[in-house]
C-alpha cells in the first residue's frame, strides 16, 4: 500500500459519500503497480487538472464531514427560528383578488327588510321546534316543508354512522332551486348546520337559509342552481349529505340516497349564527386533512362584507388589537411572567395577534380537523368557507348577513369557470395579509434537510471505521511522502448488514399499528393506557441495552444503533419534506416533534444517561395517550370523516420515536 | 289527467280552394300546477304536393324554385342538400317533466339538437357526411347559432330512437334505397336574441300581425324556460311541411309583485294580440284549463265554433284570474305529470373515474317499454361490465329488464360512444342503472377555451315504444377532466423541458464517462 | 468488478472504446433522425409558386382580332370610301376611349361573293327601310350609307346605351360564371290593407327572362328563385307631395340609393356563394301609395323603375284602388314589370342596346350576334385583366407574409389559372366565345386560389416563442453532445496517429 494510496484512502469515507452523489471518477482504491499506472496515465491525456479538481472536491467533502454536526444543528436551529419568525409582518404581503371575473361588491343587492322580517318569522318557528324538542326527523320534515312552501323542490335524507362511541343518527333537509334558463350543470350551496361550531344551536343560521331560499326564488339572474342544505348536528350531517351527493365512500356508513340532485357544486357558503346579533363576521376556512379553499373566495368575501354588508371581517373570532376585546385576548395569549411593558408594546401586540391566528390555523390544519361544516366540501374540489357571526350585542343582524351572502353568491354567480389560479398555498395572518408559500415553506424544509444530513452522516459512519494502522511503510514510500507528522491511522470499510435494523423498524411500526387498533377499539380509557404503556416501553427500551447485544467481532460490521439511526433519520426527513407541500402545519408539527428528538438520539456508555434518554423517548412515544379528549376526538374524525391524523401519529410518529428510543437504548 | 281546451280565433279561412301553400299559426297556453304558464307557439307552413329533391340529382343545377308563404331561405337549404326531414331545436333551461308534464313539442333537451334523415348521394361531395356538415353550416348561418361545431365528435346515428315523423320518398339512384339518420347535440348552446330575430324573419307575418307579434324578446328571454324549434317533414299525401315552434315557460308568480298567478297576454308578453295575419289560413289561441278545482275566471268569452271565413278586427287580450286566492300558495307534493321520471347524475369527484347513475321511475299503472339512449363523447368511457340494474329501494337485481343492448364504442379523439338499450318498466317501479366510467386525459389542444368549467355531456333520451313523440330528455351533465392551469402554459413547458434536459444530461454523462486511474496526492495539513 | 479491472478500468466492458462510440453514435443517430421530424412538425407547408411566369405576364396584353368586310357587290363604288371611313372612325374612337377598344385589332376590307368566316359583313340594300341585322351580317338601306361607320362602331362598342347614347359600365355586375337571379315580391305591410298573395312568376320568367338567359348561356349559368314577402318596411319615410286633392309619396334620388332595407328584408337565400342579381317588385302599403320616383326637380317622373348598380333592379307597383284585399297579380299586370326586369337584366350583365332604328332579323332571338360577340370580347378582356391582377396579388401576398401556408390545391389552382391565361395571350381568337371560356376559367381558378381557406395558417408559433420555449430543452442537451463529439474525434485522431507512429 503506497503512501499516495494511503493519502487517498484516508479521506475515503467522504469520498465514499461523494461517490454516491458526485459521479466522481476517482475513489477506486488502487493497489500498487505504480509503473503500470504511470504508463497508463501517460497514455491518457494529462490528468493534472482532474487530480486538482478531485482534490478540491475531497477537501470540500472533508470539510462537510468535519463540520457535519455544526451544519445539522445550524439547519435545525434556522428552521425552528424561521417558524417562530412567521408572524413577523415583514414576511407577509397584502391580499388581492386574482380572478377578474369575480368583481366583488359590484352589484346592488335586493335583500331588504321584508326578507329580514320573514327571517324573524322563521326564527320563531325554529325556536319553537327547539322548545318542543322534536326529533331530528321531524325537524327535517318541517324544514323541507318550508322550502316546498316557497316553491323549491325539497327533500330529506336520513343517515346513521357507526362510531366507536355508538351510532350517529340524524336527518338532513335540503332543497334545490334550479335557476331559470340554465341546464342545471353547475350549482352553489348555502348551508347551515343545526349545531353551531360553538356547540350551541345555530337557530339564526337556519332561519337565514330558509329566508334566503324564499328570497332567491324571486329572481331570475342566477346562472347556477342553488342548493340549500340544513344539515343535522354539526359535522356528521353535512358529511352524510355530501358523501351521498358524490359517491358514498365508506361502505359501513349508512347514508340515505338523495331523491333530487343537481350538477357539479362549485362553491359553498356555510352560515353559522349562534348569537342573537353580531358585531363581526369571522371566516373559518380549514378543511379536512389540511385542505384549504381558493383564497379568492375569502378575499372577495372580505371585500363584500366590508363594502356591501358594512360588517368588519375577522379571522375566526380573533379580535384585532385595535378593537376592544382584542388587546385583552392577545395579552392573555402571552405567558404571564412576561413584564407588561413588553406585552403592551405595539409590535409585540401585532406579533401576538398574528401568531395567535397562525397558531389556531396550525392546530386545525395539523390535526386535519375541519374548523366548520364547510371543511367537508374541500375534498370534493368545492371552495367553501364558514361565515361565523361573532356573537355580541349588536349592531348587525339578518339584514347585513343577508346582503353579504346575497352579494357573495352573485359574485360567485359571475364565474364562467372554476377558480383555477393555483391559489391554495397560503397562510392567512390577518384578514388583509397572508404568507406566500415561498416565505413559509423553507422553514420546514431546512429541518428536513438537517435530518437528512444527519442520516447520511450516520450511513457513512456505519460504512467506514477509523483504526490504528499497524503497517510499516517501505523505504521508497517513505521517500514518496516525507511529511513527518502523517498520523498512522487508516479507514477501513465495514459491512452494513441492514437485516437487524429493518427488523427493529418493522417491529416498531407493528407496535404503532397495534396501538392504533387498540385505541380505535376504545376498549379502555386511553389515559389509563398511557400510564400502563409508557413505563412498559421505558423498561423495554432499557432492557434492549442488555438483551440486544450486537455480535462481538464488529470490527468489520457496522453496529446496529448507527444503522438504525441512519435509516430512522432519512425516513423522517423524507416524510417531513413530502408532507410540507401537502399539509404544511402537519409537516411543521412533525419537524418539531421528530426533528429535535431524533437528532439527539445516540447510544451512550453511561447507564444513567441511557435510562433518562429512554424515559424521555418513552414519554414522547406514548405520553400523548394521556390527553384522552384529543385522542377520542382524533379517532372520531378518523372513523367518521376519514381524517388521517390519528393513523399518521400511530403508524408514523410513534414508530420513529420508538426507533430513536431503541437507538439510545442500545449499547454503543 | 283530464284537460279541457278553449279556443280564441284571430282569423279562420274555411279553405276549400286547396292553395299550393298554406300557413296556420297557433298558440297554446297551459297553466301549470306550480303557478307557471307554458306557452307553445306553432307556425306551420305547408308546401302542398311538393317532393323533396332526390340526392342523385345533386350534381346538376336545381330547377328554379318559386315560393309565396314558405320561407325561401329554408326552402333553398332543403333543396341544396336534399333533406326530406330534419329537426332543429335550441333550448335554454331544464324542462321539469314532473311538474310541467310533457311539452307540446318533444324536443326540449337543453342546448342545441339537430337530427336529419338523408339519402346517400352518388358523388363524394354529395355524400351524407358532406351534406350533414353543409346542412349544419347553412343552418348556423341562417339562425346565427354555432351549430358548425357539431363535428364527428358529436355526431351519432341512433336510428331506432329518432324515427322519421313523416314519409321518406323513394330514392331514384339504384342500390342506394336507404336513408340514414344523423344526430348531434351541443348541450352548452344557449338561445338568445340573435337566434330569435332570423327565426322570426322566416314567418310570413314576422312581428306586426298575428300571433308572432307576441314574441317580444325581453319577455321571452326572461322566462324560466324557452326554446326554438324548426321541424321539416314530408308527407306523401300532403307535401313538405315546415313547423316553426317557440316554447316558453313563464313564471307569472315571480314577475307579479303580489305573488299571484293571474295572467293576461299583456302581463306575459308585454302586448295584447293585434290584428290578425291576413295570409294565415287560421290563427288560433288555445287555453288549456287547469284540472285542479281552483276557481278561476277567463275573459273574453271563447268561441264555440267558427264557420266560413272570419277575421278579428279588434285586439285580443286574454285574461285569466284566480280571484279567491290573494297570493299563490305552492302545492306541497305534486304527483309527477310525466310517464317517466328520470334522474341522471355523474357521481364521484376523482378526475380519473366516476359513476354514471340513472334512476327511472314509471309513473303509469301499466308497464312501459322504452328505448334508453346514451351518447357519450369519447373522453368519457363506459365500463360496460360494471353496468348494474336494480329495482326499488331494496336494490333487487333485475338486469333482465334491460334487453337488446347495442353499444358502439367510441374512437378516441374521433367519434362518440353510443349505448342503446330497451327498458321494461313494471308499473310504478323504480329502476336504478349504474355504470362506472373512466375520464380521459386530453391533449392540450383539445381543451375548450373555458377549460376549467368542465365538459358538457349530452342528455340521455328515453323514447317509449307506444308513444315515440313523448321523448324524455334527461338534464345535461358536466364532467371535470384533468385540466392544466392554462394561465401559465409556457412556464410548464419550460419547466418540464428543463427536467428532461437534466435527466438526459446525467444519463448521457453516465454512459459516456470514461473512468481513468488518476494519481491524487493530497497534502495533509 | 474483478481485481484486474480495478487496476485498469479501460478493460471493463462498459469502458471499451467501441462501446462508448456505439452509445454516442446511437445518440447522434437519434438526434439526426429526430431533427427532420421536428422540422416537419413545426414548419408550415409552403409550396413554390410559378413566380417568374406570373411576372412575365406583366407586359402582355390581350388582343382580339375584329375584322369587318364590306360587300363590294352591294356597295360598288362606295366600298373603298366606306373602308377608309370605318378605319378612321375606329381610330378616332380608340383615341377617345382606349379602355373600350384598345384590345381590339380592327381590320376592314371589302369582299366579293361569300363573306369570309368570322367576319362582320356589311352590305347596302335598296329595298330595306331600316338597318337589319342577320346573324353577323348588317344590311343598311342605301340612303343611310353615310351612317354605316357609326352604326357599326356602336354595335361593336360594349356597355352602350341607345338613347341617350352613353355607357352604363357602372351598372354592370362583376363577372361570375354563375349568377343566382332572385325575384321578390315585397308587400310593404301585408297586415295593413291590401296584399298581393300571388303572381304568375314562372310564366313571366319563361316569357321574358328565359330567352336572354338562353342566349347568354355561353357567358353565365343562371339559377332562379322567387318568393313573396308580406312585411318589408322602408328604412325611411318617403317625401309627401300633394298637388290639389291627390297625394303622392315620392322617392328622391337619395331615397333610391338607400331604398333597400337589408336589416328587414330577406331577399335571397344565402345557400350558395354565387353572386345574386335581385329583381324586386315593391308593393307599397296603403299609407305609402301611390309611391312615385321623383326627379331632381322633385317632380314625379313617368318611370317607376330603377336599377341599383351591380345589385339588381326594382319596380314599384302601385295597386289600383279597386283591387280585392287579397290580390293575385295577373299576366297583364305583370307584363310591363317583367319587361323592365328584362331590361335591367341586360344592363346588369352588360348587353349593350342596339343603336336606334336597327332591328334584328329574327324577333325570337332578342340579342344579336353583334351584341353577344361584343360582350364576349369585353368580358374576356376584363377577365384576363382581373385574373392577371389576382395572380400577381397572390404572389405578392405569399411573398410578404412568411407564415402564409401554400398548399397543394392552391398551387394547382394558380398553375391552372396561369396556363389558361397564357393560352389566352398566346392565341389569336377569331371566335370571341372561346376566348371568353379560357378567360373565365382562368379567373375562376385564380380567385379560388386567392380565397382558399388554407391560405390563413390556423396554428403557428412565432419563432421567438419557439426559441423561448425550446432553449431550456435543446441547449442543455446539445452542449454535452457537441463536447463529447469533439472529444471523441480528437481521441480517435490521437489513436490513429499513435497507431501510425507505432507501425
Amino acid at each position: 500500500m503506497s503512501g499516495r494510496s494511503r493519502a487517498v484512502v484516508r479521506w475515503s469515507p467522504w469520498a465514499g459519500l461523494q461517490d454516491k452523489f458526485t459521479m466522481s471518477s476517482s475513489g477506486i482504491p488502487l493497489i500498487g503497480l505504480v509503473d503500470r499506472i504511470r504508463r497508463r496515465i501517460r497514455q491518457l491525456r494529462p490528468s493534472g487538472d482532474i487530480a486538482a479538481r478531485i482534490r478540491k472536491r475531497k477537501k470540500v467533502a472533508a470539510a462537510v464531514g468535519k463540520y457535519l454536526d455544526v451544519l445539522r444543528l445550524g439547519l435545525l436551529a434556522t428552521g425552528c427560528l424561521w417558524l417562530l419568525a412567521l408572524p413577523l409582518s415583514h414576511l407577509q404581503s397584502g391580499t388581492y383578488i386574482d380572478e377578474n371575473a369575480l368583481q366583488p361588491s359590484q352589484v346592488n343587492t335586493y335583500w331588504d327588510w321584508g326578507d329580514v322580517h320573514r327571517a324573524d318569522k322563521f326564527l320563531q318557528d325554529v325556536t319553537s321546534l327547539l322548545d318542543r324538542n322534536l326529533s331530528s326527523a321531524e325537524r327535517a320534515v318541517f324544514f323541507a316543508t318550508e322550502f316546498a312552501k316557497s316553491g323549491i323542490p325539497s327533500s330529506t335524507q336520513r343517515y346513521s354512522i357507526p362510531t366507536a362511541r355508538g351510532v350517529l343518527n340524524g336527518t338532513n333537509a335540503y332543497a334545490i332551486f334550479s335557476a331559470p334558463r340554465t341546464s342545471g350543470t353547475e350549482a352553489v350551496v348555502i348551508s347551515a348546520s343545526w349545531k353551531s361550531l360553538t356547540g350551541g344551536y345555530n337557530l339564526r343560521g337556519v332561519s337565514t337559509v330558509l329566508s334566503l331560499a324564499t328570497f332567491m326564488k324571486h329572481y331570475s339572474h342566477w346562472s347556477k342552481d342553488i342548493i340549500f342544505v340544513i344539515s343535522d348536528s354539526h359535522l356528521d350531517g353535512m358529511h352524510a349529505w355530501l358523501s351521498a351527493y358524490h359517491t358514498p365512500t365508506n361502505p359501513n356508513q349508512d347514508v340515505g340516497p338523495l331523491s333530487i340532485a343537481s350538477g357539479v357544486i362549485w362553491t359553498a357558503l356555510n352560515i353559522d349564527y349562534p348569537g342573537h346579533s353580531f358585531s363581526h363576521l369571522g371566516v373559518f376556512r380549514e378543511g379536512l386533512n389540511g385542505r384549504l379553499p381558493n383564497q379568492d373566495l375569502i378575499n372577495s368575501f372580505r371585500v363584500i362584507s366590508q363594502h356591501t354588508g358594512g360588517v368588519p371581517v375577522l379571522l375566526y373570532d380573533h379580535y384585532e388589537p385595535s378593537e376592544f376585546p382584542g388587546r385583552e385576548q392577545i395579552r392573555s395569549f402571552f405567558p404571564t411572567w412576561l413584564p407588561d411593558w413588553i406585552r403592551e408594546h405595539e409590535d409585540v401586540m401585532e406579533y401576538g395577534y398574528r401568531a395567535k391566528n397562525i397558531l389556531r390555523h396550525f392546530v386545525y390544519q395539523a390535526k386535519g380537523r375541519a374548523s366548520g361544516a364547510h371543511g367537508l366540501f374541500h375534498q370534493y374540489r368545492i371552495d367553501a368557507i364558514t361565515l361565523f357571526a361573532v356573537p355580541s350585542n349588536g349592531p348587525h343582524g339578518f339584514h347585513a348577513l343577508g346582503r353579504t351572502v346575497e352579494s357573495t353568491l352573485r359574485t360567485m354567480n359571475n364565474l364562467l369557470e372554476r377558480l383555477h389560479a393555483s391559489f391554495f398555498f397560503y397562510i392567512i395572518t390577518t384578514p388583509s395579509s397572508f404568507l406566500k408559500i415561498g416565505s413559509y415553506l423553507p422553514s420546514v424544509v431546512l429541518v428536513a434537510a438537517s435530518l437528512m444530513f444527519g442520516g447520511l452522516g450516520e450511513w457513512v459512519k456505519a460504512g467506514w471505521v477509523e483504526v490504528k494502522d499497524e503497517y510499516m511503510p517501505s523505504e521508497k514510500e517513505k521517500v514518496a511522502n516525507a511529511t513527518p507528522n502523517s498520523p498512522k491511522k487508516k479507514w477501513i470499510a465495514r459491512r452494513r448488514d441492514l437485516l437487524d435494523a429493518f427488523m427493529v423498524v418493522v417491529t416498531s411500526h407493528l407496535a404503532g399499528l397495534s396501538i392504533f387498533v387498540v385505541i380505535c377499539g376504545e376498549w379502555l380509557d386511553t389515559t389509563r393506557l398511557a400510564y400502563i404503556i409508557t413505563p412498559m416501553c421505558w423498561v423495554t427500551l432499557v432492557l434492549f441495552r442488555f438483551t440486544l447485544r450486537p455480535p462481538p467481532a464488529s470490527a468489520n460490521a457496522a453496529p446496529l444503533p448507527v444503522l438504525l439511526k441512519a435509516i430512522n433519520m432519512c425516513l423522517a426527513s423524507t416524510l417531513i419534506s413530502v408532507t410540507s407541500v401537502l399539509n404544511f402545519s402537519l409537516a411543521a408539527l412533525l419537524a418539531i416533534t421528530l426533528g429535535v428528538p431524533l437528532s439527539f438520539s445516540a447510544p451512550s456508555r453511561s447507564l444513567p444517561v441511557c435510562v433518562t434518554k429512554c424515559a424521555v423517548y418513552a414519554v414522547l412515544a406514548f405520553g400523548w395517550l394521556a390527553l384522552s379528549g384529543e385522542v377520542t376526538q382524533a379517532i372520531w374524525d378518523w372513523q367518521v370523516l376519514g381524517v388521517w391524523f390519528a393513523p399518521l401519529v400511530c403508524l408514523i410518529y410513534v414508530p420513529f420515536v420508538l426507533q430513536a428510543g431503541v437507538v439510545s437504548g442500545l449499547a454503543p | 289527467m283530464r284537460w279541457s281546451i278553449l279556443f280564441f280565433f284571430l282569423s279562420w279561412r274555411f279553405s276549400v280552394t286547396a292553395a299550393v301553400e298554406e300557413y296556420r299559426e297557433e298558440l297554446t297556453l297551459r297553466p301549470l300546477v306550480d303557478g307557471k304558464l307554458a306557452a307553445h307557439f306553432s307556425f306551420s307552413t305547408l308546401l302542398r304536393s311538393a317532393v323533396p329533391r332526390d340526392p342523385s340529382s345533386l350534381g346538376t343545377d336545381d330547377t328554379s324554385q318559386h315560393y309565396t308563404l314558405f320561407p325561401l331561405a329554408l326552402g333553398q337549404i332543403l333543396r341544396e342538400h336534399a333533406i326530406p326531414e330534419f329537426h332543429l331545436t335550441i333550448n335554454s333551461g331544464k324542462w321539469d317533466y314532473d311538474r310541467w308534464g310533457h311539452p307540446g313539442e318533444p324536443g326540449v333537451g337543453s342546448g342545441a339538437e339537430l337530427w336529419a334523415w338523408m339519402g346517400d348521394g352518388t358523388a363524394v361531395q354529395t355524400s351524407i357526411d358532406a351534406r350533414w356538415k353543409a346542412l349544419q353550416n347553412s343552418l348556423s348561418g341562417l339562425f346565427c347559432a354555432s351549430l358548425g361545431s357539431m363535428d364527428a365528435l358529436h355526431t351519432t346515428s341512433p336510428a331506432n330512437a329518432f324515427l322519421p315523423t313523416g314519409d321518406l320518398p323513394r330514392l331514384l339512384a339504384p342500390a342506394r334505397d336507404a336513408y340514414t339518420l344523423r344526430h348531434a347535440t351541443l348541450p352548452a348552446e344557449r338561445v338568445c336574441t340573435e337566434n330569435l330575430t332570423p327565426f322570426l324573419k322566416l314567418l310570413p307575418c314576422p312581428s306586426r300581425a298575428g300571433i308572432a307579434a307576441l314574441l317580444e324578446p325581453h319577455r321571452i328571454f326572461d322566462a324560466d324556460w324557452h326554446g326554438l324549434g324548426v321541424h321539416v317533414r314530408w308527407r306523401a299525401d300532403r307535401g313538405v311541411q315546415l313547423t316553426l315552434t317557440v316554447q316558453v315557460v313563464l313564471d307569472s308568480v315571480r314577475t307579479s309583485t303580489e305573488r299571484r298567478r293571474d295572467w293576461t297576454l299583456e302581463s306575459l308578453f308585454g302586448r295584447s294580440l293585434p290584428r290578425s295575419c291576413n295570409v294565415a289560413s287560421s290563427s288560433v289561441v288555445l287555453v288549456t284549463l287547469p284540472s285542479d278545482e281552483s276557481a278561476y275566471t277567463l275573459s273574453p268569452e271563447p268561441h264555440v265554433s267558427i264557420e266560413g271565413t272570419w277575421s278579428r278586427t279588434s285586439d285580443l287580450n286574454i285574461v285569466m284570474k284566480w280571484p279567491e286566492e290573494e297570493r299563490f300558495s305552492y302545492p306541497l307534493n305534486i304527483p309527477p305529470l310525466s310517464d317517466l321520471s328520470v334522474r341522471r347524475t355523474l357521481k364521484g369527484s376523482s378526475q380519473t373515474h366516476g359513476e354514471l347513475s340513472v334512476v327511472v321511475r314509471n309513473n303509469r299503472p301499466v308497464p312501459v317499454r322504452t328505448h334508453y339512449l346514451e351518447t357519450m363523447p369519447w373522453h368519457v368511457e363506459f365500463f360496460l361490465h360494471t353496468l348494474t340494474v336494480t329495482c326499488g329501494d331494496r336494490g333487487v337485481d333485475c338486469a333482465s329488464l334491460l334487453t337488446n343492448m347495442t353499444y358502439t364504442p367510441s374512437r378516441p379523439h374521433a367519434t362518440p360512444a353510443q349505448l342503446l338499450a330497451t327498458l321494461e318498466l313494471p308499473p310504478h317501479e323504480t329502476l336504478h342503472l349504474s355504470l362506472r366510467v373512466r375520464k380521459a386525459f386530453l391533449r392540450y389542444t383539445e381543451h375548450p377555451p373555458d377549460a376549467q368549467r368542465g365538459w358538457d355531456l349530452p342528455p340521455a333520451v328515453f323514447v317509449p315504444f307506444d308513444a315515440p313523440h313523448r321523448r324524455i330528455y334527461t338534464p345535461a351533465l358536466l364532467v371535470d377532466l384533468a385540466t392544466p392551469d392554462f394561465s401559465m402554459p409556457y412556464n410548464v413547458i419550460i419547466m418540464s423541458s428543463t427536467l428532461i434536459a437534466l435527466i438526459f444530461g446525467s444519463l448521457f454523462n453516465m454512459l459516456i464517462r470514461r473512468f481513468v486511474v488518476i494519481e491524487v496526492d493530497v497534502k495533509v495539513d | 468488478m474483478s481485481g484486474h479491472s480495478l487496476k485498469d478500468p479501460s478493460t471493463l466492458l462498459f469502458q471499451k472504446q467501441w462501446i462508448r462510440r456505439w452509445i454516442f453514435g446511437s445518440y447522434m443517430a437519434l438526434v439526426l433522425l429526430g431533427l427532420p421530424l421536428w422540422w416537419r412538425t413545426t414548419s408550415i407547408e409552403r409550396l413554390s409558386l410559378p413566380t417568374l411566369r406570373i411576372d412575365s405576364l406583366g407586359g402582355k396584353e390581350l388582343h382580339l382580332p375584329l375584322s369587318v368586310a364590306i360587300d363590294a357587290a352591294s356597295t360598288g363604288t362606295l366600298s373603298d370610301s366606306l373602308v377608309h371611313r370605318l378605319r378612321s372612325t375606329f381610330e378616332s374612337r380608340k383615341e377617345q376611349a382606349p379602355n373600350l377598344y384598345s384590345h381590339l385589332e380592327f381590320s376592314v376590307d371589302s369582299f366579293q361573293g361569300a363573306a369570309p368566316p368570322d367576319t362582320y359583313s356589311v352590305s347596302l340594300s335598296e329595298d330595306a327601310q331600316f338597318p337589319i341585322i342577320q346573324n353577323k351580317h348588317l344590311s343598311v338601306p342605301i340612303h343611310q350609307a353615310s351612317k354605316v361607320p357609326d352604326l357599326l362602331i356602336s354595335l361593336l362598342t360594349p356597355y352602350e346605351t341607345a338613347s341617350p347614347p352613353g355607357t352604363f359600365r357602372h351598372l354592370v355586375a362583376k363577372y361570375s360564371p354563375r349568377y343566382r337571379l332572385s325575384f321578390t315580391l315585397l308587400n310593404e305591410d301585408a297586415a295593413a290593407g291590401k296584399v298581393v298573395v300571388g303572381w304568375d312568376v314562372a310564366k313571366m320568367i319563361s316569357r321574358w327572362i328565359a330567352p336572354i338567359l338562353e342566349q347568354t348561356s355561353e357567358l353565365h349559368n343562371f339559377t332562379i328563385e322567387s318568393q313573396i314577402r308580406f312585411y318589408a318596411p322602408l328604412a325611411f319615410e318617403p317625401r309627401i307631395l300633394s298637388n290639389g286633392e291627390d297625394m303622392v309619396h315620392g322617392l328622391t334620388q337619395e331615397h333610391l340609393k338607400v331604398f333597400v332595407n337589408p336589416a328587414e328584408w330577406t331577399l335571397a337565400s344565402g345557400v350558395s356563394n354565387d353572386p345574386v342579381l335581385h329583381f324586386v317588385l315593391f308593393v307599397p302599403s296603403d299609407s305609402h301609395s301611390p309611391l312615385r320616383i321623383l326627379n331632381d326637380a322633385s317632380q314625379p317622373i313617368f318611370s317607376d323603375v330603377f336599377v341599383l348598380p351591380q345589385w339588381g333592379g326594382i319596380v314599384l307597383l302601385n295597386l289600383p284602388t279597386d283591387v280585392p284585399p287579397k290580390h293575385h297579380l295577373t299576366e297583364t299586370e305583370l307584363d310591363h314589370v317583367f319587361s323592365s326586369f328584362q331590361t335591367q337584366l341586360r344592363r346588369l350583365i352588360g348587353v349593350s342596346d342596339l343603336p336606334p332604328g336597327v332591328q334584328s332579323a329574327d324577333p325570337d332571338r332578342p340579342l344579336t350576334d353583334f351584341q353577344l360577340d361584343t360582350l364576349y370580347r369585353q368580358r374576356a378582356f376584363e377577365n384576363a385583366g382581373s385574373s392577371k391582377e389576382t395572380l400577381q396579388s397572390i404572389i405578392k401576398l405569399v411573398h410578404q407574409i412568411p407564415n402564409m401556408p401554400v398548399g397543394q390545391d392552391v398551387r394547382d389552382d394558380v398553375r391552372g389559372a396561369l396556363s389558361a391565361l397564357e393560352v389566352l395571350y398566346a392565341g389569336v381568337w377569331r371566335v370571341p366565345a372561346s376566348a371568353l371560356q379560357h378567360s373565365s376559367r382562368s379567373l375562376a381558378l385564380a380567385s379560388r386560389a386567392f380565397f382558399n381557406p388554407g391560405m390563413l395558417a390556423l396554428l403557428y408559433f412565432p419563432a421567438e416563442h419557439k426559441y423561448a420555449v425550446y432553449t431550456p430543452l435543446f441547449a442543455p442537451v446539445a452542449v454535452p453532445l457537441v463536447v463529447t463529439l469533439l472529444r471523441e474525434v480528437s481521441a480517435w485522431r490521437k489513436d490513429r496517429r499513435e497507431k501510425r507512429s507505432a507501425t
